[in-house]
């Protein structure tokens, strides 16, 4: 009796997810054709042979891939890792890694900030947050660089201020990249932190209390793993396109200092080679896949720690 | 435990008072509440819901601050001291448990932020989870088990850190009847092995009369009445506290003389009838030409004659309870009055709703009220 009603059970959970199939087919054909559709042009086009004046020629080659990592001398042909692309991949991780480490930092309190005011009022700093989205990522990055040259608002007020003699340079550093996406990319923190906060139960906080848990010990063991689930898709959503950024490391990195993005564009602009352009845009997914693996497996082990 | 360490006050409210918000909107939780709990006593928060009882615990736990007062735990004042300061632990209303941990991690938790060494959590999370019956869900998440399970592990948790004085806002509410009486015996056990003081929030009146050492009875943020459950049950000061206790008959009585002295006694007429009672009286009603008087149902007795009757009425209904019977009457002044009387095998008295009955009510059962 008891193994046919469980293969009753095993009968009902098949159909029930045959329907679920089936009903989520439209939305399943949408992504198949436009998600995965330019990725398979995009990676299609890495394995041919680049045209003299841009575009492709169609002749298979696997020589974008080859020219990712490593580089042939005109000369002696001898071959070499590529220290110019490489160093632009580990730059690109650096400096996207920091972003969302620094949109980490201050997120995290501007969240729970929101999170903790009366619900009327939540609604206009939500609001003031997601203002800067109105204007034009170009335009917001010229404010930037506006802010932060050497004769710009920044410097000059600490200037009057007395607090430093000579301007500090920060334009056209990795600093200014930083602190651009970092301005750029914050509200993608925010907003899901506080998503995750807005529905934690501040009780928790009292039994926290209760417990003998310290203010300290109450964010550490309570608030942080509750409302890690948000915590881990805002540093996603910073992390992610803070690798890919363009626009900012061209105009406050002053095409000196170049993230992939900007290597990518290259390629299919002045470099003319477009399969080179796709196989490092290619490479840029995997090293995102690869990242996202990894803080996956970090926030995993913690979990366990935790569960011990 | 000495004799006189568990007379010792563990808690005392000095004239507290917990306001919400502001004028037009003010909500005054708790007014001038001033209570002496005692060590190791089993004290209980009797009223109906909104009285203040989670407020007065809160603020007793640390969560609150309140508007006005002071209150001393062990004789210092803890009036401004954070609740992870305090020896004291809750069971919340709400359990409040932790959703990101298991069963047992929620009771080693407060036993981790006090950083006791491993050995001794892990032997005391397995010996509350033998008191609470929860060794076999150990490892499941807090999500995933019953509200009454829930409830026992909120219990297991505040208790796991051996606090001085354990909170318990409705701890068994969630509970079917017969996990309920073992709780109630199995707290009663625990409150006596261990020393700790328990202030038991409840609205269920038979529960605070059976566990309590004694009772405060709230309304509107003030306590009414404190006492054993016997002062509370048999001397009630007021109406709410009769009513809101067991079950009561109130009659309006003529006052004829009053006999100073103390306390103060009053020589009584019932309900328009001939006969006096000699009751004491309360203070403040010394001056009074009349008074409510309260009698327990239990405490009247039915005959079939009117002749030698302290009152006279019509039977209007009965209600059987199993090992007792309510008779409710209409007195010959139109009040409604209620006697239960226990039934007895071979019983010969069998009235008829509508027959003409008498009650007897003995002089010690009358009760002159305050209000
Ligand atoms: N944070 C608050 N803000 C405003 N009013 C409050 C607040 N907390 C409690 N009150 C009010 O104070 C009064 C007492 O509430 P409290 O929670 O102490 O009642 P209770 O006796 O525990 O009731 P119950 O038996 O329903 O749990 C209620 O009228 C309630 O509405
Ligand atoms: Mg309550």
């Amino acid at each position: 009796m008891a193994r046919k009603l469980s293969e009753m059970e095993a009968e009902r959970i098949k159909r029930k997810n045959l329907a679920n199939w089936l009903l989520s087919m439209p939305a399943l054909l949408l992504l198949l054709f436009a998600a995965s559709g330019p990725l398979l042009i995009v990676i299609f086009y890495s394995f041919l042979t680049p045209g003299n004046y841009g575009g492709i020629v169609w002749e298979f080659s696997g020589d974008a891939w080859f020219k990712v990592l490593f580089s042939q001398d005109i000369f002696d042909d001898t071959i070499s890792l590529s220290d110019a692309h490489l160093s632009i991949f580990w730059r690109s991780v650096q400096l996207s890694f920091l972003t969302t480490l620094i949109c980490l930092i201050l997120g995290f309190p501007t969240a729970y900030f929101i999170a903790t005011r009366p619900p009327k009022t939540r609604n206009i700093w939500l609001f003031l947050i997601t203002i800067p989205f109105w204007t034009n990522l170009l335009i917001r990055t010229f404010a930037i660089l506006e802010l932060i040259r050497n004769k710009g608002v920044v410097n000059n007020s600490l200037i009057s201020l007395g607090i430093i003699n000579e301007p500090i340079n920060m334009l056209y550093t990795d600093m200014a990249i930083v602190i651009g996406m970092t301005y750029v990319y914050l509200p993608l923190m925010v907003l899901p932190i506080y998503a995750a906060m807005e529905r934690f139960d501040f009780r928790y906080v009292e039994a926290g209390f209760d417990l003998y848990a310290s203010r300290f010990k109450v964010m550490w063991r309570i608030i942080l793993p509750i409302i890690k689930p948000g915590v881990i898709a805002g540093s996603i959503l910073v992390f992610v396109p803070s690798l890919g950024a363009y626009v900012t490391p061209r105009i406050l990195g002053g095409g000196k200092n170049l993230m992939i993005g900007n290597l990518i564009e290259l390629q299919f602009g002045q470099g003319k080679n477009w399969p080179l352009g796709a196989a490092l845009a290619v490479t840029m997914l995997l090293i995102v896949l690869l990242a996202l693996i990894f803080y996956m497996r970090i926030s995993q082990r913690s979990e366990q720690k935790d569960a011990q | 435990m000495s004799k006189t360490k568990k007379d010792a006050i563990a808690i005392h409210v000095n004239g507290v008072g917990k306001y919400f918000g502001s004028e037009p909107n003010l909500v005054k939780a708790l007014d001038n509440v001033s209570i002496d709990i005692r060590r190791n006593e089993f004290f209980t928060l009797l009223g109906p819901s909104g009285c203040g009882k989670t407020t007065l615990l809160r603020l007793i736990a640390g969560f609150e601050s309140p508007t006005f007062g002071q209150m001393l735990l062990d004789n210092q004042d803890i009036t401004n001291l954070p609740p992870y300061h305090r020896s004291v632990n809750t069971v919340f209303q709400s359990y409040a448990l932790f959703p990101h941990l298991t069963v047992a991690e929620n009771i080693s938790f407060g036993l981790e932020m006090l950083k006791k060494p491993k050995h001794e959590i892990s032997a005391t999370v397995d010996e509350m989870l033998a008191l609470v019956h929860m060794e076999e869900l150990k490892h499941r998440r807090t999500d995933q088990i019953s509200g009454g399970q829930q409830q026992r592990v909120a219990l297991a948790r505040a208790l796991a850190p051996k606090p001085d004085v354990l909170l318990l806002d409705e701890p068994l509410s969630a509970l079917d009847y017969k996990l309920r009486r073992g709780m109630q015996i199995e707290l009663k056990r625990l409150q006596l092995e261990t020393g700790i003081t328990f202030i038991f929030v409840t609205h269920d009146q038979e529960e605070a009369l059976t566990m309590s050492d004694r009772i405060a009875v709230m309304s509107n943020g003030h306590i009414l009445q404190v006492g054993t459950p016997n002062e509370i049950y048999y001397n009630p000061q007021e109406r709410f506290v009769a009513d809101f206790i067991g079950e009561s008959n109130f009659i309006e009585a003529e006052v004829v003389s009053v006999t100073k002295g103390r306390p103060a006694t009053a020589s009584l007429r019932l309900a328009g009838t001939r006969k006096t009672f000699k009751a004491n009286m309360p203070a403040s009603k010394s001056k009074d030409k009349t008074a409510t008087v309260f009698i327990r149902p239990e405490h009247a007795k039915l005959q079939k004659s009117t002749r030698g009757a302290t009152l006279t009425g019509t039977l209007t209904n009965m209600l059987f309870f199993g090992t007792d019977t309510n008779y409710h009457l209409e007195l010959d002044n139109g009040e409604a009055f209620v006697v239960r009387s226990q039934n007895e095998i071979g019983h010969a008295f069998h009235p008829a709703i509508g027959d003409k009955l008498g009650v007897v009510i003995d002089e010690q059962a009358i009760q002159v009220l305050k209000d």
